[in-house]
């Protein structure tokens, strides 16, 4: 038996048709299902009983979810590809080294190796007092994300509030697929759809996600830039093993700057600015910072003070483009 | 209950498993292979390292049941007989073993990159060892013990 985790029923699948046939059971009947991938921000979720699904689909028998390849002017990557096969693939160092770079800054090299880049743009939310054993977050009220009926965070909040949960998106590669314009497959009840990766998120803790229930990812389509710079920077304690206190990546082409950022609200911040509207660089540098700041909502949810984290954003900003620049040189 | 084969330092065990075991549980409780050890069982120590296919991972984030296909090797496959892996003599020689809880997660990061590059630099060996934590060494006997089995490697001595 199991110390720390709950018993659950778990399927592997080992290809789409029967990954269909089971959700569609498993629909049908009405029962509670939650999949996973490489597992690695699920099971410490479940061993913290930060919830207890009656079933565990796995998703890793799928060889079909796994891989990248490139079809005309876009790179494919199956939502299974891990987090080490993709910084270290070919394809992606070439086109995409910052992408190559965010996933490697994601966790530590044991983690990589079995985490996927589908789990890392949809893990789950988190703030300090929800990703805690259960025997800490029992010293508290249970809050919303816990069912619970307060926010140890924001006191006032209450249900019917616009966001409820602050929870932080932490996902450090989904900033930089932003930034490159990905799109996603999302294979359902009702068939396939493609999304832009920024229709997935939603700005609540909670519900963070635009998936239905029988939604899963199975591809995320990523097109070869033509003349765009990118640069991603995190913040966080420790090199290895830290989730992002910060995350800021900016992307630079002859007519368009734009940043994206993670670790703050509960769901990643993107913005544009076309280089033709103002009247020099340094305006639209200045007017991005504004932006980003005005959107940036901190709390005291992590290590670093709010105002820190707040104040590294124009920080990092003007970094990234200040290495994209020295890097064209 | 679900029954499962899985492959651990070259051999097929067969069990009886509850899903929600993890493969650290598995070893250590049902094959009694007790080198492999639970640190903070979730996944922010690197204490329960073992190869899967050859690739560190950790066996407190991965149920045993995702381990069907794959070969898992543990500390206790490391050495051959009474033969210790040149990373093991070096950790011995240098000192960097103290309480010895790390020390297997130690060797299997360290097998691991020195199957995959024969002259690491400081900042890859950093980075190997980077997400297990060790509170006695300080890490710098580590870092040397690495090193001088990689040196050693290269001139042959093992395998
Ligand atoms: C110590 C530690 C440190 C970490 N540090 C970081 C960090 O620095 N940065 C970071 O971004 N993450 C970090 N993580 C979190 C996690 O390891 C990564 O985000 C990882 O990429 C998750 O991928 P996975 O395949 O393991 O996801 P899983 O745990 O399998 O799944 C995560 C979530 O995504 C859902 N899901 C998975 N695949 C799909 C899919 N194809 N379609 C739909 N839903 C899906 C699951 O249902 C689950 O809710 C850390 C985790 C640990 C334990
Ligand atoms: S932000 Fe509030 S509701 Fe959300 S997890 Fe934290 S304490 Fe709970």
């Amino acid at each position: 038996m199991s110390t720390l985790l709950e018993s659950f029923n778990y399927v592997r699948p080992t290809n789409l048709d029967q990954l269909n046939l089971l959700v569609m059971d498993y629909i049908t009947k009405g029962y509670d299902f939650t999949f996973s991938a490489g597992g690695t921000d699920i099971i410490p979720r479940l061993k913290k009983q930060i919830f207890n699904p009656e079933n565990l689909i796995s998703l890793s028998g799928i060889s079909d979810l796994k891989g990248i390849e490139k079809k005309g002017e876009i790179i494919i990557i199956g939502a299974l590809t891990t987090l080490d096969d993709l910084a270290n693939h070919d394809l992606i160092k070439k086109y995409f080294p910052t992408l190559a770079h965010a996933a490697h800054k994601v966790a530590s090299p044991q983690i990589r190796n079995r985490a996927t880049l589908g789990g890392n743009i949809m893990v789950d939310n988190r703030c300090s007092y929800i990703n805690q054993s259960s025997l800490n977050r029992d010293c508290h009220a249970p809050c919303f994300k816990a069912d619970g009926d307060i926010c140890h965070i924001v006191k006032r909040a209450k249900r019917g509030d616009e966001v409820l949960c602050q929870a932080r998106f932490v996902s450090d590669t989904a900033p930089v697929l932003l930034l490159l314009e990905a799109n996603i497959t999302i294979m359902g009840q009702g068939g396939l759809r493609k999304i832009k990766l920024n229709d997935l998120y939603l700005n609540d803790g909670i519900d963070n996600r635009s998936l239905r229930k029988d939604e899963l990812i199975t591809k995320i389509e990523v097109k070869i830039p033509e003349n765009e710079s990118l640069h991603y920077e995190k913040l966080a304690i420790r090199n290895a093993l830290d989730f992002p206190s910060l995350g800021v990546a900016v992307c630079l082409s002859e007519q368009n700057l734009s940043v994206a950022l993670t670790g703050l609200n509960p769901r990643p911040g993107l913005f544009k600015a076309k280089i033709k509207n103002y009247n020099n660089f340094d305006e639209m540098v200045s007017d991005i910072c504004d932006q980003a700041l005005a959107f940036a909502v901190t709390y005291n949810q992590d290590f670093f003070p709010r105002a820190y984290r707040k104040s590294m954003i124009p920080v990092f900003i003007k970094r990234g483009i200040s290495n994209i620049l020295k890097e064209k040189k | 209950m679900n029954l499962t084969t899985v492959s651990v330092n070259g051999l097929d065990y067969t069990k009886a498993v509850s899903p929600s075991m993890t493969l650290l549980e598995f070893l250590r409780e049902e094959l009694g292979l007790t080198g492999t050890k639970n640190g903070c069982d979730s996944g922010e120590c690197g204490c329960c390292s073992v190869m899967v296919d050859g690739k560190p991972m950790l066996s407190c984030l991965m149920l045993v049941l995702e381990a069907e296909g794959h070969k898992i090797t543990t500390i206790e496959g490391i050495a051959q007989g009474n033969d210790l892996h040149p990373v093991q003599e070096a950790m011995v020689e240098y000192g960097a073993i103290q309480c010895g809880y790390c020390t297997p997660a130690m060797v299997i990061n360290g097998v691991h990159l020195l199957e995959n590059n024969k002259n690491p630099s400081n900042e890859e060996i950093k980075e190997c060892i980077s997400a297990t934590v060790c509170r006695c060494t300080g890490y710098n006997s580590i870092e040397r013990a690495i090193h001088s089995a990689a040196a050693k490697m290269k001139g042959g001595c093992h395998g």
